[in-house]
């Protein structure tokens, strides 16, 4: 993780995108977070998400980690925010695609909030289904005093047969793509602690932390 | 007698293996129009579509699709699904009817051979251009435990947008 941190930082410091300059920012905004469910919730039966049931390699029940986490300052309303975030994803090259399960929930403050783009199939994704392809649920907005918070899962799943490939590799390169492509600042990362590693369930390859993302 | 027999499952087994060693994932398209230029991918991955909601058995599909970002001049990414939805019938060497996808979905909605295939061009790694089968067949021509092979030709369409092409290739995916 400190290898891929180092490698994005110095990939922006060389290409001049947005990353944090002021740690103060990140820890004033990390206390302000709401308390964030660690994992995205299936609607149908509000347990943790796990991949439509299909086990890892290993046998392992695969659960799906919340791995992002962006806020907006600027936005005057939740649906301006859901705008800006949908912006952001397209113009980072995540437009809306459809081929993806659907109607799942992310927990802030012990409040369950439903899927955006769409609670009908959509995700953000890079590729169409058919091919190999890193794609996004998000939920929200959660409103704090001074932003709107919005958490997601992200994951990279084979093309076609919809098998997990990674959650590490999506996450980063949407953090890498929003922050290359638009205004979009990475803030830091946040420890959700909710990497799984037992006899029976796993959370894959993902590492227990959040990308913290700003919108500007 | 049984320790020959034993040796010939052994001798048999070890030859599939060997066949199934030999044989690689390739897919060859010629494309004109909007794009043009023959291309080659070897990376080629595939999947068996499983989904019991709309009654379709991982036996009567097959989908292959380069792994993006692909390594080839041009940017380029291709995927291609068949399904052979004739009521109790598995995948079998024939002809399958290329449809029109909508909103990214291929509309299956006939009891037949059927299939749809799609060309990306892409730009930093990111989809600019998608092309969607409008017209078109994929043959497939060879179907065992080993491998696929058939061959194709359609017009695509782009999906938003004016632009098209048409294709023309062969593949060969190995199960």
């Amino acid at each position: 993780m400190y290898k891929a941190m180092l490698i994005l930082l110095t990939t922006c410091f060389f290409m001049g995108c947005n990353t944090v300059e002021d740690k103060g920012e990140f820890e004033k905004i990390k206390e302000q977070l709401p308390e964030i469910g660690g994992f995205m919730i299936n609607g149908k039966n509000m347990e943790i998400a796990n991949w439509l049931g299909r086990p890892t390699s290993d046998g392992r029940e695969l659960l799906e980690p919340i791995n992002m986490i962006i806020i907006d300052q600027v936005s005057t309303s939740s649906e301006d925010s859901k705008s800006r975030l949908i912006n952001a994803f397209t113009q980072a090259g995540f437009p809306e695609r459809s081929g993806h399960s659907s109607g799942y929930k992310g927990i802030m403050d012990g409040e369950y909030f439903s899927q955006t783009p769409s609670d009908i199939d959509i995700a953000f994704a890079d590729f169409m289904w058919a091919f190999t392809n890193c794609h996004a649920r998000f939920f929200g907005p959660y409103k704090t005093g001074d932003f709107w918070v919005w958490i997601g899962s992200s994951s990279q799943e084979k093309g076609v047969i919809h098998d997990y490939v990674s959650f590490k590799n999506s996450r980063n390169l949407m953090t890498e793509n929003l922050i290359t492509r638009t205004e979009t600042v990475w803030l830091g990362d946040v420890p959700l602690n909710n990497e799984v590693n037992t006899s029976t369930q796993s959370t894959g390859d993902h590492d227990g932390f959040a990308k913290l993302l700003k919108l500007n | 007698m049984k320790k020959y027999l034993i040796i010939t499952c052994l001798f048999f087994l070890g030859f599939i293996n060997m066949s199934r060693a030999q044989v690689s994932s390739e897919l060859r398209i010629e494309i004109r129009g909007a794009i043009t230029g023959v291309y080659t991918f070897t990376n080629i991955e595939k999947g068996r579509i499983d989904n019991e909601d709309k009654g379709i058995s991982k036996e009567q599909t097959l989908g292959f699709f380069s792994v993006p970002p692909t390594a080839l001049p041009g940017n380029l990414e291709v995927a291609a699904v068949i399904a052979n939805l004739e009521l109790g019938k598995l995948l079998e060497v024939g002809s399958y009817k290329m449809v029109i996808v909508k909103d990214e979905n291929p509309i299956f909605n006939s009891r037949e051979k059927l299939g749809f295939m799609t060309v990306v061009r892409t730009e930093r790694g990111t989809p600019i251009e998608e092309y969607y089968t409008e017209t078109g067949t994929i043959t497939l021509s060879q179907l065992d435990e080993i491998s696929a092979r058939g061959s194709f030709e359609a017009t695509l369409k782009m999906a938003k947008g004016t632009k098209e092409i048409t294709v023309s290739g062969s593949f060969v995916v190995r199960l």
